[in-house]
């Protein structure tokens, strides 16, 4: 593909995302360091909740509060998991038991009862001009 | 996540994964009431409001060489909301100090604030899973979001803490019983199953294991005097059930797994959720799981006929041999306490349990059993001889004339003779838990006392009763009265000043 094509394409994939997709930002609290960085995950159906991601984040920890902007997400329904990966391993730490052992959080503060919650706990609205959300590590 | 899914195997309890929906407990609540309307030593089951402080009379003679603070634990709100809970286990801890000092005892109990104590107080009704009830009203994060804190109350190391089996130890304070927080030994064991039947180190130290129902999973932990976690493991037990107990030799960590299936049935709670398997024609047998204790891995597997176990005593090496004594009850024993939230006891059946000593021959494989008492539970030893060889156990019986289950002798059993030292409090009346203490620099496991509780159910009052460990067939050395009664206590111990 010679480069002014590949430039073309972009610019043509980029105008169609933005006419109908918007920007998420996550604010996460209770961040407890500035170690490793905040990792989330987003879904778009109760089938693929958490086996199916459509779009990842990521950004560096800042104690009390750190903000993860996934861009360009269509608008529509969607769930997601995130965790301080405070270790910087990549991957969300379990102990012995299978415990988790670093803190997380889903869309709309959901928590399950001996496991993750529903999709439908966690389901949110997105809208095509984007959405800001909060939720707490805590 | 391994970024793309990282809750995909669920948060870790996927072996407890349950949903379901909170089902109304009224009914418990209203039976409950009912049999405690027509039948008042039921309120020893009652539920309790609030803290406890005050004076006991003392009749009889305290020994001057006992002194200090006996700490004890067990569940105390069982009701909430119009609601009860359908299990003994379930209720809330209430943690208990009688404190001998210069000839007075005092009392004093408080609620543990854990987390589920706090929250459901602040809503007015359960909300979490508890162990024989299941409530699916508000998620949580991790076990110790259900974190009863309800079965023990262990001083180690100048702290003090209340412990559970699913989730941390939280510790509160000694004097105050103020609750202080969840206790992590170390950031990688952080919410873990820590049982509430660590054996202490005559040396320092102790040793202790969680177990997860249903996970198949068997926690073991060895700290220091000075609380520093020093080693952990974990062992893949299959069909793993309730381990509620072990006990330490010299030389070994000894667990018996009762046989139960785990139904997978979310909407049950964790006790519903164990189905007996030790009867019928495909009944499995209980297994007795001895892991070495110098590399904490598993040396091997005896079996026993199927019986439900709660308690253990203490083990030590005899020659090739290990040695245990346990209290071994016929058929499903879990079942059968939680009949107690609705007011109905159990019936004192001459068969429904034993204690026993176990020898196990590692050269045969064998596992064999030799009678110390009948019906019985509550084991202990002196804490100088955990993990010895041993020569008396204190145990709890039920006298046979009883048509009801009602724990109401206290005695002493000479495990090598086989003699029982014993009194009877009698009708109206029921025992809880007594420990050995030893007197200071004792030279014998008689020379010392035995203290516990025991409820007068006609006056509805609790007192602290001590005998001499020695003679305790001569009846109680002294009984510390209060004009209340106290929530019946699990387990506890004794630390003298």
């Amino acid at each position: 593909m010679k480069p002014h094509r590949l430039a073309l394409c972009l610019a043509t994939f980029f105008a169609s995302c933005a006419a109908h997709a918007g920007d998420l930002r996550i604010t996460v609290e209770g961040v407890k360091n500035d170690q490793g960085q905040i990792m989330v995950a987003l879904y778009d159906s109760a089938d693929g909740f958490l086996k199916r991601t459509v779009k990842t984040g990521a950004a560096a920890a800042a104690n009390g509060s750190t903000t993860v902007t996934i861009k360009d997400v269509p608008a529509g329904a969607y769930g997601f998991a995130l965790f301080h990966d405070a270790n910087g391993n990549g991957k969300m730490d379990k102990n012995m038991m299978g415990i988790p052992s670093e803190d997380y959080a889903f869309s709309n503060n959901a928590l399950g009862n001996m496991g993750p919650p529903s999709f439908d706990q966690a389901r949110f609205a997105m809208p095509a001009a984007g959405a800001a959300i909060t939720v707490s590590l805590r | 996540m391994e970024r793309r899914h990282f809750l995909t195997a669920s948060l870790g309890l996927g072996a407890l994964a349950l949903a379901g929906n909170a089902r109304a407990d009224a009914e418990t609540y209203r039976r409950f009431h009912a049999a405690l309307a027509r039948d008042q030593s039921l309120a020893v089951y009652a539920d309790q409001v609030g803290e406890q402080a005050g004076l006991a009379v003392v009749e009889g003679r305290l020994p001057k060489d006992l002194q200090g603070s006996f700490y004890r634990n067990g569940p105390g709100r069982f009701e909430l909301g119009g609601e009860r809970y359908h299990h003994w286990f379930d209720g809330d801890g209430f943690v208990q100090r009688w404190t001998i000092a210069d000839g007075k005892v005092r009392h004093h109990g408080r609620f543990v604030e854990t987390r589920r104590f706090r929250d459901e107080s602040e809503a007015g009704q359960f909300l979490y899973p508890a162990f024989g009830t299941m409530f699916a009203r508000r998620g949580f994060r991790d076990n110790d979001t259900m974190n009863a804190a309800n079965t023990n109350l262990l001083p180690f190391n100048g702290r003090l803490y209340a412990l559970w089996e699913g989730g941390s130890a939280t510790e509160v304070d000694p004097q105050s019983l103020a609750t202080l927080g969840i206790k992590t030994w170390r950031e990688d064991v952080k919410a873990m199953p820590f049982s509430a039947h660590p054996k202490i180190d005559p040396a320092g130290g102790m040793c202790n294991f969680g177990a997860l129902p249903g996970a198949d999973r068997l926690a073991l932990y060895q700290i220091d005097a000075h609380g520093t976690l020093l080693r952990t493991n974990v062992l893949a037990i299959p069909q793993l059930a309730m381990v509620h107990d072990f006990a330490v030799s010299a030389k070994h960590l000894i667990f018996v797994v009762p046989p139960y299936d785990m139904r997978d049935d979310r909407s049950l709670s964790l006790a519903e959720r164990h189905v007996w398997a030790g009867s019928g024609t495909n009944a499995r047998p209980t297994r007795v799981v001895v892991v070495a204790k110098d590399t904490l891995a598993l040396r091997q597997v005896f079996e026993l006929p199927p019986q439900m176990v709660f308690h253990l005593g203490n083990a030590w090496e005899d020659g090739d041999c290990t040695r245990f004594d346990v209290v071994l009850h016929a058929g499903d024993a879990l079942a059968g306490l939680g009949s107690l939230m609705s007011g109905a006891r159990v019936d004192n059946a001459p068969g429904r349990s034993q204690a026993v000593q176990v020898c196990l021959d590692y050269a045969s494989g064998r596992a064999t059993t030799q009678r110390l008492l009948g019906p019985s539970e509550f084991p202990r030893v002196m804490p100088q001889v955990v993990g010895m060889r041993h020569r008396r156990l204190a145990l709890l019986s039920s006298n046979r004339a009883n048509r009801e289950l009602v724990l109401d002798t206290v005695n002493v059993v000479d495990t090598d003779s086989g003699k029982v030292d014993s009194y009877r409090f009698g009708a109206g009346w029921q025992v809880e838990e007594h420990v050995l203490v030893p007197r200071r620099g004792a030279r014998s496991e008689t020379d010392g006392y035995l203290v516990g509780v025991a409820q007068d159910t006609r006056r509805g009052v609790s007192l602290m009763s001590v005998f001499d460990a020695g003679k305790v067939s001569a009846g109680p050395l002294a009984l510390a009265r209060l004009p209340y009664r106290t929530p019946h206590c699990f387990h506890g111990n004794f630390l003298a000043t």
